[in-house]
């Protein structure tokens, strides 16, 4: 076992945390700036492939007892309870206030991109918190 | 989901006259230690997978560190 079982967890919570933040960067960034610069939302792509190699990289620093204990049921638990609440203010809270903005005059392609962005990033900071709580 | 309120659990009482620490009781049964936390606090309630193993590590059988009360009535 080459990290201990606290610290593969608290790099996941900090891994999981600075993805979402970065997500979040990302949908201000694709709000504010000028069209012609959304590709760079492209950049979000990169941070979630650079989390799931992160989280390889746990699996792979510790052996088969240790992923019991850091994929454990408590944590499969909080990863399902953070889509859940992603799915749902996805669903009633982003897409109708995206709805509205776009009624309102903002551009569709931001609005969808924006969306996307926003519910990983819920996702990503909600499972964060709860893998954190508790511990 | 795993919790719930009329769920009684002597996990806290059984460990700590076992004379082992939530960290030790989850090292036993191979969780982390905040699965014995929750489960202690009934913030969580295990599968039946480990609630057996759990039982397992104090020779003891699942109902007697769960029950619902008033199960007759159930």
């Amino acid at each position: 076992m080459l990290l201990s079982i606290r610290t593969l967890v608290a790099i996941r919570i900090l891994s999981f945390g600075m993805t979402g933040l970065l997500l979040i960067a990302s949908t201000a960034f694709v709000l504010v700036v000028e069209q012609g610069q959304l590709r760079y939302a492209l950049w979000s792509g990169a941070f979630s492939a650079g989390l799931f190699i992160i989280t390889l990289a746990l699996s792979a620093a510790t052996d088969r007892r240790g992923n019991r204990i850091l994929w454990d049921e408590t944590t499969r638990f909080d990863y399902n309870q953070s889509l859940q609440w992603a799915y749902f203010s996805t669903i009633f809270i982003i897409f109708p206030v995206l709805a509205v903005s776009i009624f309102a005059g903002l551009d569709p392609l931001r609005a969808f991109i924006s969306a996307a962005l926003l519910a990983g990033a819920i996702q990503l900071l909600l499972f964060c918190f709860l893998d954190w709580r508790g511990r | 989901m795993p919790h719930h309120p009329d769920l009684e659990n002597r996990l806290a009482s059984r460990r700590k006259a076992a004379g082992w620490t939530q960290a030790e009781l989850a090292d036993r049964v191979v969780v982390s230690r905040k699965t014995i936390n929750t489960i202690e606090n009934g913030v969580f309630v295990p599968s039946t997978v480990l609630a057996l193993k759990l039982a397992a590590a104090f020779g003891c059988s699942v109902h007697d560190l769960f029950n619902l009360p008033n199960e007759e009535a159930l």
